[in-house]
């Protein structure tokens, strides 16, 4: 067990500070290294695990440890981590001002309370950070956390990979040396890596998981069982917010089972008292179907990457709800090895991301070589994938492939990108499309372009282009249809941090600048149809605007920011008015005006 | 024909095989090495995947992009494209299959002054006679079996592409390694059935 170290934070360092979060399904930790002292951060009611909850309540907002168990508790938003597998932008929730908003928006609001936490704690400014993300997490999942974390004013030093955090802070608390299997089973999300811990570098084997698989089913299938057992209730039949108070109250139960066999509880269903008792046989037969397929995804890795059980000297369990004892037993059962759970599972992922940031700012005697975990390819004609990067690669790397044109005098190629390791392409994740422009006409299959597929060592992925005749790169440009990338995220972020008086000032400068560079790659994607539908008085308007725009951001004014993207959103209001009828003729075939 | 390059910083020559300027000591970006010489080993087919092993992670210990985050833009984008370049050849030599073909170019043999496609009737049927034993495998023992025998097939194919690269025989080599390509391939796929 770790003891948590609550001295008052050593603040006449030289080390320049990087927080490590863990950003957890359920549960979220902060903490940093001062020199030689390494402390978890403790929010106002003095507690290290940060419930990842967000209320928005009437013209308020409230986060964490700070939401009381009172009525409200289960309208606030649970488990947001897990919408980042999905499309994470659609605006599902509604904010304090009864706005529409999206997971990131979410996550933004919780990156600034925990940021908040921090300097409050540390007494000083903080920005920079290293954010623990599911080790099978795809390259979109990733890139929506990192805009979370840089839209509330952080710097993201690194993205790394939750198993691999705990493995580094492991195998340096512990001195271990050899190869380890970590399985992490999070409120949300399962990973499972293997390791080879040396002197000064912890190198990933292989990687797998499932990034929908966590505590957070463990309890619905707990609760669905239970209540049809022995209420004979459908939890499908009751209200939304009656559902989750339920399971929220057998996530307490299955947590019992740590210390006790037997359970007889009264419980509160749809205002009747009834009373429920259950024993841990029974927990865990219910259970155990979701145990065998966490089982089931490592011995496939094991497969995979070629390694024996005789080679491994062990499993380290991380997450919290790796506590289940059914897990170490069926571990021990099947595999025969070592079992370590001598470090705390909800605490050691920040501690490694914390000890990372810290050699990451202040130079590093340890690196972390990380894979991929999922492959990356291109779609080809038939709708199949073709892999570029495969799985398990190590990060970073890059790779050239070369496009060419299938009809004569094509000066554009538009390539679609995607992620998983399905032979179609509709079952992988799409990350976006990008088009090759300006490629100067030729016959059909004689432009050679080569492109470059890069993944960072965050696992973000970079793509440029080339033409080979020319070698000239500038001329080809690649426009993903994402409205802003991430390198020109992180240079807004810093050019904000340098200019910026006080936190909401800063914020408010970079929500304005992304504002206004998304708008401007905006406006850059359909200038073509521009040129097409305005007048030329018009269009030298729009121009006018966005050179003006283009000058104010670098201005750091916020203010005159919010004005130039006002005037250019007006100068092209008669452009969108043409737009919509023109599709309108086109679906209808005959214009507007006709219509009525 | 070794020509020397400039460091980006201080503008001093560099041996093109040095990862880092002699003078200043900063990261530079050889464009030029192939994938045995940016790991600074020997030209073979038999490598020693130990020591391989520990060539790479040494390398990666000193150009991996954890030990430039605090350094210029420059260098750290630099030291991304040498830890990138390095996990790439790493992957390539590492792999029995691809590092033949490595060995392959960069001896002048290309595919196409080979026939393309590769019809030795008795290795396919050699092949196609291990395939369908594996889609008929129902028994763990069975299959134990058959990646037993796949292991000495790989083993006796590599020995025959190493005894080739020892003859000059690029030919061979390169027919010997697509039947090595195929027996890899199906055994992947038994692994993970
Ligand atoms: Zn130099």
């Amino acid at each position: 067990m770790n003891l948590i170290n609550i001295k008052e934070p050593n603040l006449e360092n030289d080390s320049k500070l990087c927080i490590g979060i863990d950003f957890g399904t359920t549960n979220s930790v902060c903490s940093v290294k001062l020199n030689d002292d390494f402390i978890y951060i403790l929010d106002k009611s003095g507690k290290e695990l940060i419930p990842t909850i967000v209320l928005y309540d009437d013209k308020e907002k409230f986060f964490g440890n700070d939401i009381l168990k009172g009525k409200k508790y289960f309208d606030s938003i649970f488990s947001v981590k897990r919408k980042f597998t999905e499309n994470y932008d659609k605006k599902i929730y509604l904010n304090e001002r009864n706005n529409k908003i999206s997971p990131v928006d979410v996550s933004k609001d919780f990156f600034i309370y925990i940021k908040k936490i921090c300097e409050d704690f540390l007494k000083q400014k903080i920005f920079d950070c290293v954010i623990t993300v599911p080790a099978y997490f795809d390259e979109k999942a990733r890139s929506g956390i990192m805009k979370a974390a840089f839209m509330a004013g952080f710097r993201v030093r690194r993205l790394i990979n939750e198993p691999t955090a705990a493995a580094f802070a492991y195998g340096l608390e512990k001195k271990k040396r050899g190869i380890f299997f970590v399985y992490d089973l999070g409120g949300g999300t399962f990973d499972v890596s293997l390791l080879k811990l040396s002197d000064g570098i912890f190198k990933v084997i292989g990687t797998s998981g499932d990034p929908n698989l966590g505590g957070d089913d463990f309890d619905v299938l707990f609760t669905k069982w239970a209540l049809e057992e022995k209420l004979k209730i459908d939890l499908d039949n009751l209200s939304e917010k009656e559902s989750l108070r339920i399971i929220k109250h057998f996530k307490l139960i299955k947590e019992k089972f740590a210390n006790t066999n037997h359970i007889s509880e009264e419980l509160n269903i749809n205002n009747s008292s009834k009373k429920i008792t259950i024993n841990i046989e029974e927990f865990h037969s219910c259970i155990e179907p979701l145990v065998e397929k966490t089982i089931q995804i490592a011995s496939k890795l094991l497969n995979e990457v070629d390694t024996t059980i005789d080679e491994i000297d062990g499993f380290i369990l991380v997450g919290g709800s790796s506590r289940i004892e059914l897990i170490s037993k069926k571990l021990k059962e099947i595999f025969g090895t070592q079992i370590f759970n001598d470090v705390n599972p909800d605490l050691v992922v920040s501690k490694g991301a914390a000890l990372h940031g810290y050699e990451l700012l202040n130079g590093s005697k340890n690196i972390l070589l990380d894979v991929t975990p999922l492959s990356l390819g291109i779609e080809t004609m038939g709708g199949l994938m073709e892999k570029i990067i495969s799985r398990n690669s190590p990060i970073p790397v890059i790779k050239e492939q070369t496009f060419t044109t299938y009809e004569n005098g094509q000066t554009a190629l538009k390539i679609k990108i995607l992620q998983g390791e399905r032979e179609t392409s509709t079952n992988n994740r799409n990350l976006g499309e990008f088009t090759l422009n300006k490629i100067s006409p030729k016959p059909a299959g004689i432009p050679r372009i080569k492109v470059m597929f890069s993944l960072d060592a965050d696992g973000i992925l970079f793509v440029t282009a080339q033409d080979e005749e020319t070698g000239n790169e500038s001329e080809i440009s690649i426009k993903t249809n994402e409205n802003l990338d991430l390198a020109e995220m992180r240079s807004i972020v810093e050019s904000s941090i340098i200019n910026a008086k006080d936190d909401i000032e800063q914020r408010m400068l970079i929500e304005s600048k992304i504002k206004a560079k998304s708008f401007l790659n905006e406006i850059e994607s359909i200038k073509t149809e521009i040129k097409l539908l305005c007048n030329k008085n018009d269009q030298e308007n729009i121009e006018k605007n966005i050179i003006m725009l283009k000058n104010t951001i670098k201005t750091n004014n916020c203010d005159m920011i919010n004005e130039c993207i006002e005037k250019l959103n007006k100068s092209t209001e008669s452009f969108a008015q043409k737009k919509i009828e023109k599709d309108f003729s086109q679906v209808l075939g005959k214009g507007i005006n006709e219509l009525s | 024909m070794v020509t020397s390059h400039i460091c980006w910083n201080c503008k001093n020559k560099v041996d093109p095989k040095n990862l880092f300027c002699s003078k200043c000591n900063k990261i530079q970006l050889p464009k030029t090495l192939n994938e045995f010489e940016l790991l600074g080993i020997e030209e073979i087919y038999n490598l020693n995947l130990e020591f391989l092993e520990n060539r790479y992670l040494k390398l990666q210990k000193m150009v991996h992009p954890d030990k430039f985050s605090n350094l210029s833009d420059k260098e750290i984008k630099y030291s991304t494209l040498l830890s990138s370049m390095i996990n790439d050849a790493y992957q390539k030599l590492e792999n029995k299959n691809s590092r033949a073909n490595l060995i392959l170019t960069l001896r002048g043999f290309t595919k196409e002054s080979e026939s393309k496609s590769y019809n030795d009737p008795e290795v396919l049927e050699e092949i196609m006679n291990i395939q369908n034993r594996c889609l008929e495998t129902d028994s763990l023992q069975s299959k134990k079996e058959i990646l037993k025998e796949l292991d000495y097939k790989i083993s006796n194919t590599s020995k025959g592409i190493s005894e080739s690269f020892d003859i000059e025989d690029y030919k061979n080599a390169y027919k010997l390694n697509i039947k090595l390509s195929y027996l890899e391939k199906i055994k992947n796929n038994l692994k993970m059935l």
